[in-house]
C-alpha cells in the first residue's frame, strides 16, 4: 500500500509546468498510477497518460473502477499494437505502434497536449518499461524533448520509475530534468 | 555550501584556478543551482547562464521566484533549441539554432561575456545534457573554447555541475572540463 | 569467426621457432598473424610514418580492441587538440563513446607541458606512471614521441628518455605504442636514435597509385617473437585498418580428395576428365586456356551452373567483364544467375582493374568463399590478372596462395586464360605454348584443358583436348565442340 496522504500532499503544491518523477517499487506502480489519476482529475486536471506497461483497455477498466472520471483521461497506448491486439482510435485512446516508436509518442503527444483544454498533465507510466525497449541515449534526449516542450507549454508531468530497475546514468540524467523526485 | 563559498572567495582574491565542477544529488539538483547562484549573485558577480536542461521561460521564471535577480543574467536558451520549439524573442535571452552548433554557442557565450563589465560567472547547466546531442569530439571542442576564455582571467568563473551517479563524471572532470577545483555539494 | 578459421590453411601457423613471449592481440585484422600472434606484452613498439599514414587511426583501433579484451588504455596527445583526435575516429565502426565516457580509455592532453620549450622530462614520466596506476592501464599510445623529442632536442637526453618511458611501462605491465611523425617515407625517426630503444618498430607508407593511395605496412623490428617481414598492404575502412598479409599454407593439409568429383557441367566432358570417373577431383584448380572467343567463359559458366543446380555455392570472381555482363551472357543460354545471387548462393566479386592488388583480391575471395562456404569458384581470368598488376610473379604467388586455400577448403575452381598462341592442330604441332608464363602457372594448376581453333575449309571449327589433369586418368584426344544456344556441344574426336 502506497502512503495516499503523502503523495497527495506531495502533488498539493506543484505548479503548473512542474515535473515530477516518482519513485516506487514494482509491486506498488499500479497504486501510484491510481492514486496520482486519482488526485489529479478530481483537481480537474486532464491525465494524459503514456502507457508503456498496461494496455489501455485494462487501465479504463481499472480507472472505472476506483472511481477516475474516465472523461478526463486520454492514454496513449504503446502496448496494444505491438501486442498484436485491438488497436483502433478512439476519443481517449490514441494508438501507438509500438513502445520504441519515440518520433510517433512525441508527435501524438504534442497533438493531445494542444486539443486537450483546461488545465492538464502527462504521466508517463513507466520509464523502467520504456527503457527496456529503447538505448538509454535515445530515450534520455526524448525525455528531455518532451518534458522541454511540455515546460514551454505550461503543462505538468508525472514520471514513475521503477526503483533499482532503472539504467542508473539515466535516472540521474532525467532526475536532474525534474522540479521534485518523490519516492514512494 | 560552505566550500562552494571558500572556493569563490578564493578565487575572486587570487584570481586562480576559476574552474569549479559542482556535484550535485540528482534528486536536489535543481535547489543546489538556485542556492549556488545566490552565492554568486552575493558575492556581486553577473552572469552567463547556458541552460541545456530547461527553456528560458521555465528557469527565468523559477530563478526569479527564489529572489535572484535575471536582470543580471544573461540565458542561453539551449534546452529550446534542442527539442525544436519555437522561440520567442525574449529580453536577456539568447536563442541558438537547433542544430546546437559549437560555434554558435562559443560566438553567444563570448558576446555575452563581452556585453558585461566587471566579475562574471559562466554557468553551464549541465554539460552532460550537452553530450546527450553532440558527439564526444563535440563536447571537447566546446570545452577547449570555455577554457581558453577563463583561463589566466581573473574576472571569471566557469561553473559546471554533474551529478554524482553520473557514470561518467569523472570523465566530464578530468578530461572534458579539466576543473581546477571539484566541490560535492550535498545540501 | 575467429581470425584463424578466415585466414589460417590448415589451423595451424607455420612457426619458424617456438617462443614463450605473451602476445597481445591488436585487434587490426591481418597484423596478428604479421606478428605471428601480435605485439609483445609489456614493450614499447614505435609506430612511424609521415603524415596521413593511419597512425592515430592504428593506435585508437588498437586501444579499443584492447578494451574489449578487459584492458584498460591510455591515449596521450602531445599535439593535436583531443577533440581533433576523437573526431577523426568517431566514425570508425570500432568506436566506443561509452568506452572513453566510463574512462576504460582514457584520453589525455599533454600539450601544454610542452609549450614554449618548457619541458620536465621527470615530470612527463611522473604523470604517465601516475595515469597508467590509476587506470591500471594495460595499453598506452603516446601521440606523438616527436613532439616530446622536439622539446628535449639532444640526442642523448632522447635516448636517455625513451629507456627511462620503457623501463617504467614495462614495470607497470604497459604495453605501449609511440607514434612517431616523421617527415620522409621510408625513415622511423626525426634525430635518427628514437627507434634504437623501442623492442618493436613498425613503419606505415603511402604511394600514389593511379587511382588510388596504396598503403603498406612493414615490420622492421619486434624483439623476442619471428615476424613476417616485408611490406603487407593494408587499406583503412570504416570498419578500420585491415591488414592483407600472405596466408601461410599448410601443405599437409591442402589436398585434393579425389574419392570427390565435381561435374563440369558440359556433357561428355566429365568422362574425359578420368575415364569412368566423372568430373573433377575435389580441390583441383582447372585452367581452361584459349584464344579470344573459343569458349573459356562459358566453360565457367557450365561449371558454375552445373555446381548452383545442386545446391552448391560459388564465388565468381569477374576480371574480363562486368558481373551484369556475365549475368547477360547467360541468360544468353538460358541461365539465371541473378536469382543465385540474390538467395544469397552465389557472390560476384568485380574487383577495379586500377592499383589492383592481389593480396587484396586474395583476401576477397577468401572471405566471400568462408562466407557463404563456396564449393565452387571461377577465376575469368587470369591473363586480366597479369595485364592489371603487370607482375607475373606476384600472379604466380597469388595462385599458389588461391590453390592451397581452396584445397584445405575443399572448394573446386576454375580459372581461365587467354592464351594467344593455341591455333592450330597440324598434324606434329607443339600441344601447348612455349610461353615462359603459362609454363610457369601451369604447374600450379591441377587441370589444363585447351581450346582452340582450327580453320576446316571456309569456316573455323572449335577444338579442346585435356592437356592434364593431376591424380587423373584423362583423355589424350583432341575433340571437336560447338557452342549453341544451351551452351557447349562435345562432339567427335577431331580428325585432320
Amino acid at each position: 500500500m502506497i502512503d495516499t496522504k503523502k503523495l497527495k500532499a506531495e502533488l498539493e503544491d506543484i505548479p503548473n509546468d512542474s515535473i515530477v518523477l516518482i519513485e516506487t517499487s514494482a509491486e506498488k506502480a499500479m497504486d501510484v498510477n491510481l492514486a496520482v489519476m486519482k488526485i489529479l482529475t478530481d483537481k480537474d486536471y486532464t491525465g494524459l497518460i503514456i502507457s508503456a506497461s498496461r494496455p489501455c483497455k485494462n487501465l479504463l477498466v481499472l480507472y472505472e473502477k476506483n472511481s477516475i472520471n474516465t472523461k478526463k483521461v486520454m492514454i496513449l497506448c504503446a502496448v496494444c499494437k505491438s501486442q498484436g491486439g485491438d488497436a483502433k482510435n478512439t476519443e481517449r485512446v490514441i494508438h501507438l505502434e509500438r513502445i520504441s516508436a519515440l518520433t510517433e509518442m512525441s508527435i501524438s503527444l504534442n497533438e493531445a497536449i494542444k486539443k486537450t483544454e483546461g488545465g492538464k498533465f502527462v504521466f508517463i507510466d513507466s520509464i523502467t518499461t520504456m527503457l527496456i525497449y529503447n538505448k538509454p541515449n535515445v530515450f534520455a534526449i526524448f525525455i528531455h524533448s518532451i518534458l522541454t516542450k511540455m515546460r514551454m507549454n505550461m503543462v505538468s508531468g508525472l514520471l514513475i520509475s521503477i526503483e533499482n530497475e532503472t539504467n542508473k546514468d539515466i535516472r540521474a540524467e532525467i532526475a536532474q530534468l525534474c522540479d521534485k523526485v518523490i519516492k514512494l | 555550501m560552505e566550500k562552494l563559498e571558500s572556493a569563490l572567495n578564493e578565487i575572486l582574491k587570487t584570481g586562480k584556478g576559476n574552474s569549479i565542477l559542482l556535484e550535485l544529488d540528482a534528486e536536489l539538483y535543481f535547489k543546489t543551482i538556485i542556492k549556488a547562484i545566490k552565492k554568486l549573485q552575493k558575492k556581486g558577480l553577473s552572469g552567463i547562464y547556458v541552460s541545456t536542461q530547461r527553456p528560458f521561460k521555465n528557469i527565468s521564471s523559477l530563478l526569479k521566484k527564489e529572489g535572484i535577480n535575471i536582470n543580471k543574467i544573461i540565458f542561453i536558451d539551449v534546452a529550446s533549441a534542442a527539442s525544436k520549439e519555437a522561440q520567442e524573442k525574449c529580453k536577456g535571452c539568447v536563442h541558438i539554432s537547433p542544430e546546437l552548433d559549437v560555434d554558435e554557442l562559443v560566438e553567444a557565450i563570448y558576446n555575452s561575456a563581452e556585453k558585461m563589465k566587471g566579475k562574471k560567472f559562466i554557468f553551464i547547466d549541465s554539460i552532460t545534457t550537452f553530450a546527450l546531442y553532440k558527439p564526444i569530439s563535440e563536447s571537447l571542442r566546446f570545452s577547449e573554447f570555455l577554457i581558453s576564455q577563463v583561463k589566466g582571467k581573473k574576472d571569471i568563473i566557469l561553473i559546471l555541475n554533474v551529478a554524482k551517479d553520473l557514470s561518467q563524471k569523472k570523465f566530464i572532470r578530468d578530461v572534458v572540463m579539466r576543473a581546477d577545483k571539484t566541490i560535492e555539494i550535498k545540501d | 569467426m575467429a581470425q584463424k578459421d578466415k585466414l589460417s590453411v590448415g589451423g595451424q601457423y607455420p612457426q619458424k621457432s617456438s617462443s614463450t613471449v605473451l602476445q597481445q592481440k591488436t585487434g587490426i585484422r591481418g597484423l596478428d598473424e604479421t606478428l605471428n600472434g601480435g605485439i609483445p606484452k609489456y614493450t614499447l613498439t614505435l609506430l612511424a610514418g609521415t603524415s596521413g599514414t593511419g597512425k592515430t587511426i592504428f593506435g585508437f583501433q588498437w586501444l579499443f580492441a584492447g578494451v574489449k579484451q578487459g584492458e584498460n588504455g591510455i591515449y596521450i596527445s602531445m599535439t593535436e587538440p583531443l577533440f581533433m583526435a576523437v573526431r577523426n575516429i568517431e566514425s570508425m565502426e570500432f568506436y566506443d563513446r561509452k568506452v572513453i565516457e566510463q574512462e576504460k580509455l582514457r584520453l589525455l592532453d599533454l600539450k601544454e607541458i610542452l609549450t614554449y620549450g618548457k619541458i620536465d622530462p621527470h615530470a612527463i614520466l611522473e604523470y604517465i606512471e601516475k595515469q597508467v596506476k590509476e587506470n591500471n592501464s594495460k595499453r598506452l599510445v603516446i601521440d606523438s614521441i616527436t613532439a616530446i623529442l622536439y622539446a628535449l632536442n639532444d640526442k642523448a637526453k632522447i635516448i636517455q628518455f625513451m629507456f627511462e618511458l620503457k623501463k617504467l611501462l614495462g614495470a607497470l605491465g604497459c604495453t605501449t605504442i609511440l607514434l612517431s611523425k616523421v617527415t620522409e617515407p621510408k625513415k622511423y625517426s626525426v634525430y635518427d636514435v628514437e627507434e634504437l630503444v623501442p623492442d618493436g618498430v613498425i613503419s606505415l607508407n603511402t604511394s600514389i597509385g593511379e587511382n588510388q593511395i596504396v598503403r603498406n605496412l612493414q615490420v622492421i623490428k619486434m624483439r623476442g617473437i619471428d615476424f613476417r617481414s616485408g611490406a603487407v598492404i593494408f587499406d583503412i575502412y570504416s570498419s578500420g585498418i585491415l591488414l592483407y598479409p600472405k596466408i601461410p599454407i599448410d601443405r599437409s593439409v591442402a589436398t585434393t580428395k579425389f574419392k570427390i568429383r565435381l561435374s563440369s557441367g558440359i556433357k561428355g566432358v566429365d568422362a574425359l576428365c578420368d575415364g569412368g570417373n566423372d568430373g573433377f577431383p575435389q580441390g583441383h584448380v582447372i585452367m581452361v586456356a584459349g584464344n579470344t572467343g573459343s569458349g573459356k567463359t562459358t566453360f565457367g559458366l557450365h561449371f558454375l551452373i552445373d555446381g548452383l543446380k545442386k545446391g552448391e555455392r560459388a564465388i565468381y570472381i569477374a576480371l574480363e567483364e562486368s558481373s551484369s555482363q556475365i549475368k547477360k551472357t547467360a541468360l544468353e543460354h538460358g541461365w539465371d544467375l541473378e536469382k543465385y545471387e540474390k538467395s544469397g548462393k552465389l557472390i560476384f566479386i568485380n574487383p577495379d582493374l586500377i592499383d589492383l592488388n592481389t593480396d587484396k583480391l586474395l583476401y576477397r575471395i577468401l572471405d566471400a568463399v568462408n562466407k557463404i562456404n563456396a564449393k565452387r569458384v571461377i577465376l575469368d581470368s587470369i591473363s586480366s590478372l597479369e595485364s592489371a598488376t603487370m607482375n607475373k610473379i606476384k600472379v604466380r604467388e597469388f595462385l599458389i596462395q588461391f590453390s592451397g586455400f581452396m584445397k584445405t577448403k575443399g572448394t573446386t575452381s576454375m580459372l581461365t586464360y587467354l592464351s594467344e598462341e593455341a591455333f592450330g592442330a597440324e598434324s606434329g604441332q607443339l600441344i601447348g605454348s612455349g610461353s615462359s608464363s603459362e609454363l610457369r602457372l601451369s604447374s600450379i594448376v591441377d587441370g589444363i584443358i585447351l581450346l582452340r581453333y582450327v580453320e576446316r575449309g571456309q569456316s573455323v571449327a572449335k577444338l579442346l583436348n585435356i592437356l592434364k589433369m593431376r591424380g587423373a586418368s584423362h583423355n589424350k584426344k583432341i575433340w571437336q565442340f560447338e557452342i549453341g544456344k544451351n551452351g557447349v556441344i562435345l562432339g567427335k574426336i577431331f580428325k585432320r
